[in-house]
């Protein structure tokens, strides 16, 4: 099985978006992979708020952009659209202090409200 | 013309990108086999992906060693559960656009149909069913079509616009003295949810009942008359008539009017059934779906 070398920022990239994203007011977490979804069905279970896998990062070409996949749940009180806005901003932000000679192309999804 | 991008599609749509970049996939084959490398031992990522699979098949250790006779414990309820998350994985539904066309901003159906089922419910007496949200012209194929897909395996489909149309079923009271105006405080509770908690760009919700039932007991019959609502507590200083589009906003798209025999249907669904499709046997269910509703993710 074949598995893209890891690249040179993604692990640093990696934490501060997900650190920011969880910072964003009306996200309550990133979405849980399958791990965590799988988990949350196992009695006495607790959801796993730290887990970054509902964020992927890519980067198609050395001299490209960064392709950010954020996949969010929201809490209740917050307009589902605010937040995904607030949350493109926050990475966008982070991309920019991160790795300012590069831009970003950033998707934001709504998995789930809480 | 703008154009809207799905989400990017991923080289590997399935597997789990760690942050460190190395896919769940292989880490955890690794870590089974035995052949991980150095890097695994060392990085952070890495060994918290096979610490969580360890925390599994502890669980799975545990349910087996708690359970005396396993030829006679039901697995059914927990292998239920666990194909539910399979499923809703591997099938999350499809993402609706929110927001501009250039803002790749996305929201999951199934999500959007719970808020907007919830404000439906909210009426006294209205029981929502099924409802599904769709672009309301789009240009590329229809996702819902795809078998288990999740959405970053789908190619990039450029669509021209970001309205959205809803369709929603519900069961209203059978003592409603007016379903048509029914009808339309139900879906300016519909749009006001989609504007106010979802942000979607809602042009036409067609609001079809499928049925009458008894009301609650503890109902105030003034509160099944819309001429009597409060229009300050249903929102309607929000009311763009024009913004919804006059066409969709008539009670002519509710849906046919047929209302069967009394006391034939389901008896769940109360003593009196609305059958919008005239031509089915009266004797059965209360249609839920509508016709061209996938009903994924989408039911109550």
């Amino acid at each position: 099985m074949t598995q893209p070398a890891p690249l040179d920022h993604t692990p640093i990239l990696g934490e501060a978006i997900a650190t920011a994203v969880r910072g964003v007011p009306g996200v309550a977490f990133l979405s849980p992979g399958l791990t965590g979804r799988l988990r949350s069905v196992l009695p006495g279970a607790t959801p796993d708020r730290a887990s970054s896998a509902g964020l992927r990062i890519n980067r198609p070409t050395d001299d490209g952009p960064w392709r950010i996949d954020v996949r969010i749940v929201a809490r209740a009180d917050a307009r589902v659209l605010d937040v995904g806005r607030a949350t493109r901003s926050a990475v966008t932000e982070c991309v920019a202090v991160a790795d300012p000679a590069r831009s970003a192309e950033v998707s934001v999804t709504v998995t789930g409200i809480v | 013309m703008t154009t809207r991008i799905h989400p990017p599609e991923s080289p590997h749509p399935d597997d789990e990108q760690l942050p460190c970049g190395r896919l769940l996939s292989v880490v955890w084959t690794e870590w089974e086999e035995g052949t991980a490398d150095g890097h695994t031992a060392t990085c952070a990522h890495c060994l918290r992906a096979t610490a969580e699979l360890e925390d599994l098949e502890a669980a799975v250790r545990q349910v087996r060693d708690e359970t005396d006779d396993l030829a006679a414990y039901d697995a059914t309820p927990l292998t239920r559960r666990v194909m539910d998350v399979v499923g809703l994985e591997l099938r999350p539904g499809r993402p609706l656009p929110l927001g501009e066309p250039d803002e790749d901003l996305w929201v999951m159906e199934s999500v959007a149909a719970r808020t907007l089922r919830a404000a439906a419910d909210q009426m006294p007496g209205v029981r929502a069913g099924s409802c599904r949200i769709s672009p309301a012209e789009p240009t590329g194929p229809d996702r819902s079509a795809l078998p288990l897909a999740a959405p970053q395996a789908v190619p990039r489909v450029v669509r021209d616009s970001d309205r959205i149309a809803v369709q929603l079923d519900i069961r209203a009271p059978l003592t409603t003295p007016d379903l048509p105006a029914l009808a339309d405080e139900v879906r300016e509770r519909v749009r006001l949810a989609a504007d106010g908690r979802l942000g979607l760009n809602v042009v036409s919700i067609d609001i079809r009942i499928t049925d009458l039932t008894d009301p609650p007991d503890d109902m105030d019959p003034q509160h099944m008359d819309p001429q009597h609502m409060d229009p300050q507590h249903m929102g309607a200083q929000h009311t763009d008539p024009q913004h919804m589009g006059p066409d969709h906003m008539g009670p002519d798209h509710m849906g046919p009017h047929h209302i069967g025999p009394p006391g034939i249907g389901d008896h769940h669904m109360g003593s009196q059934h609305m059958d919008p499709h005239p031509t089915e046997p009266p004797s059965g269910p209360a249609p839920t779906n509508t016709p061209h509703g996938s009903g994924e993710g989408t039911g109550p």
